[in-house]
C-alpha cells in the first residue's frame, strides 16, 4: 500500500467478489482498479475470479427429466391438504415408524425386556407391590435361577431314564430276533459281539434279568419329581 | 512479465453486475410484478385450484431441479432431491407468509434444507466411499495434456471440471455460489434463504469463488488461450 495506491492485498482479497458484483462505491472500486495493475498477484486474481465467474454462468441449464412434473402432479393431485391439520404431521409419524430399522429396534426391546422379566421371575399378571423394591430383586434372582437348575436337573434324569430304557428294549428286540436261529445240532452262541472285556452296556451282554436291573437302577435313581410319563 | 503488462494485454472488466444480470430498473419492476402475480397464484393454489398448482409446478420446477443437480452432481439424486422439494413444498404452501419475501426464496430455502438434510445423511458413505477409492477425494478432471480437436468436447469438459469443483466445495461455500452465480439471487435474498447475515454471504461467496477459481485456473488459463 502506497499513497499511489491506498488499497492492500489483504482487503482486495475480500472485496473482490463484491467489486466484480459492482456493488462497491467508485472510490473503493477505483483503487480496487489500481490496485489489480500494479499489484503481481492481485492483479491475475481477478482474472482468475473473473473467468471463475464465466465458467459457472456458462454452466448448461439441465432439461427437467421427462416426466418429472407429471410425478409431482400425481402425487399432489386431489383436494388440498391443510397444512395446518394433523393430516401432515401423521402421516410424517407413520412414515417414521414404518422404518424397518424402527420395528427391529422395537423387537430387540420387547425381547430384552421380557427376558428380564423371565430372569427375575416377575410375572406380570401378578405382579405385587414387593417385587418392585430393589432389596427383593436378589431373593428374587436367586430364586429363580433355582427353579431353572432343577428343571434342568430334572430334564437330564428324564432323559436318561428314556434313554436306558430305549436301549434295553433295543437289546431285547435283537435277543428275540436272533433266538430263532438256533438249532439243536449248533453250539450256543450270543447273537452278538461277545466280548466279556468291554464294559460297554453291560445289559446287553446279559439281556433279560439283567436288563431289568439295570431299567430298576435308573428308575429309583431319578430325581423323586420326575416326570417321566412326559417323555414315554 | 509484471501486473501493468497483464492489465495492458488484457484489461479488467468494468463491472456492473446487478445491471448486467438484473438489467437494471426495468428487472426490479418486472420482480415486483412478478411478486405480485405469485402471491395471486399461491392464494387461488390454496383455494383449491388445480390449475394454479400446476403453473408453479411448471414455474418452478427447473429451477429447483438445477439448484438440486448443482449442488449433488448427481441427476437420479437431484431429481429425487426436487421431487421431494416440491412434494414439501405443496405441503407447507400454507404456512407461506408473502410478508416475509418473494415465493422463489421461500421455495428456495425450502430445498435447501432439504440438501443439507441429504448431505448430512450421505456424508458417512461418503466418507467411506473416499476411503476406499482414494482417487474420490481428487474429482476435478485433469487438465487435458493437448487441445481436444472439437471445441463441443472441450466446452463440455470444462463444464465437467466446474461441476466437479462446485461438488468438492464444502456445502456452506457451495450454497452460497450456487445461489449467487448459478441462481441470479443478490446477497440480501441469499441471506433470507440461509438465514445468515449479508456479511456472512459476502464473505462465503467470495471464499468459495476463490477457492475455484484456485481449483479452476489451470483450465481456466487455458481457456483464455482461446478455444479452438
Amino acid at each position: 500500500m502506497t499513497w499511489l495506491d491506498p488499497m492492500d492485498c489483504p482487503r482486495f482479497e475480500d472485496l473482490a467478489s463484491e467489486f466484480l458484483d459492482g456493488r462497491l462505491d467508485e472510490t473503493t472500486a477505483a483503487a480496487m482498479r489500481l490496485h489489480a495493475r500494479q499489484c503481481a498477484a492481485c492483479g491475475p486474481l481477478l482474472e482468475a475470479l473473473h473467468g471463475t465467474m464465466e465458467a459457472l454462468a456458462a454452466l448448461p441449464a439441465p432439461a427437467l427429466p421427462s416426466g418429472f412434473e407429471t410425478e409431482v402432479l400425481a402425487h399432489t393431485s386431489g383436494e388440498r391438504r391443510n397444512a395446518a391439520g394433523w393430516g401432515p404431521t401423521l402421516q410424517g409419524l407413520g412414515r417414521i415408524l414404518w422404518q424397518p430399522r424402527l420395528a427391529m429396534g422395537i423387537a430387540v426391546a420387547w425381547f430384552g425386556f421380557t427376558l428380564l422379566l423371565n430372569v427375575t421371575g416377575i410375572r406380570l399378571r401378578r405382579l405385587h407391590p414387593g417385587d418392585l423394591a430393589p432389596a427383593h430383586w436378589p431373593q428374587i434372582v436367586s430364586r429363580t435361577l433355582h427353579r431353572t437348575y432343577a428343571r434342568g436337573v430334572r430334564f437330564y434324569y428324564d432323559l436318561r431314564v428314556v434313554y436306558e430304557i430305549q436301549a434295553a428294549l433295543h437289546a431285547i428286540h435283537r435277543q428275540t430276533q436272533a433266538a430263532p436261529a438256533h438249532t439243536p445240532g449248533q453250539s450256543a452262541r450270543p447273537p452278538y459281539n461277545w466280548n466279556p472285556s468291554s464294559r460297554t452296556l453291560a445289559h446287553q451282554r446279559h439281556p433279560g434279568p439283567g436288563a431289568g436291573l439295570h431299567l430298576r437302577w435308573a428308575w429309583m435313581s431319578r430325581p423323586k419329581t420326575c416326570s417321566l410319563g412326559r417323555w414315554v | 512479465m509484471n501486473a501493468a503488462t497483464i492489465a495492458a494485454r488484457r484489461p479488467l472488466p468494468v463491472w456492473d453486475g446487478k445491471a448486467a444480470r438484473l438489467g437494471g430498473s426495468l428487472a426490479t419492476a418486472g420482480k415486483v410484478a412478478e411478486k405480485v402475480e405469485e402471491r395471486q397464484l399461491v392464494q387461488r393454489c390454496l383455494g383449491g385450484d388445480a390449475r394454479a398448482w400446476e403453473e408453479i409446478v411448471r414455474r418452478h420446477s427447473p429451477r429447483l431441479y438445477h439448484l438440486c443437480l448443482r449442488f449433488t452432481g448427481n441427476a437420479a439424486e437431484a431429481e429425487d432431491l426436487a421431487q421431494d422439494a416440491m412434494l414439501r413444498i405443496y405441503r407447507a404452501l400454507a404456512s407461506y407468509d408473502p410478508g416475509q419475501g418473494a415465493l422463489v426464496t421461500w421455495m428456495t430455502a425450502l430445498t435447501r434444507n432439504l440438501l443439507i438434510d441429504h448431505y448430512r445423511r450421505s456424508r458417512n458413505q461418503r466418507r467411506t466411499d473416499s476411503l476406499d477409492d482414494p482417487g474420490a477425494a481428487l474429482p476435478i478432471p485433469a487438465e487435458p495434456q493437448r487441445r481436444q480437436p472439437d471445441a463441443g468436447v472441450w466446452r463440455r469438459e470444462l463444464h465437467e471440471a466446474v461441476q466437479a469443483a462446485l461438488v468438492r466445495l464444502s456445502p456452506e461455500l457451495r450454497e452460497a455460489v450456487i445461489l449467487r452465480d448459478l441462481e441470479d439471487f443478490d446477497y440480501k435474498e441469499i441471506a433470507a434463504v440461509l438465514h445468515i447475515p449479508e456479511g456472512t454471504v459476502k464473505s462465503r461467496i467470495n471464499r468459495g469463488r476463490i477457492e475455484l477459481a484456485r481449483w479452476l485456473a489451470p483450465r481456466l488459463r487455458h481457456s483464455m488461450g482461446g478455444t479452438p
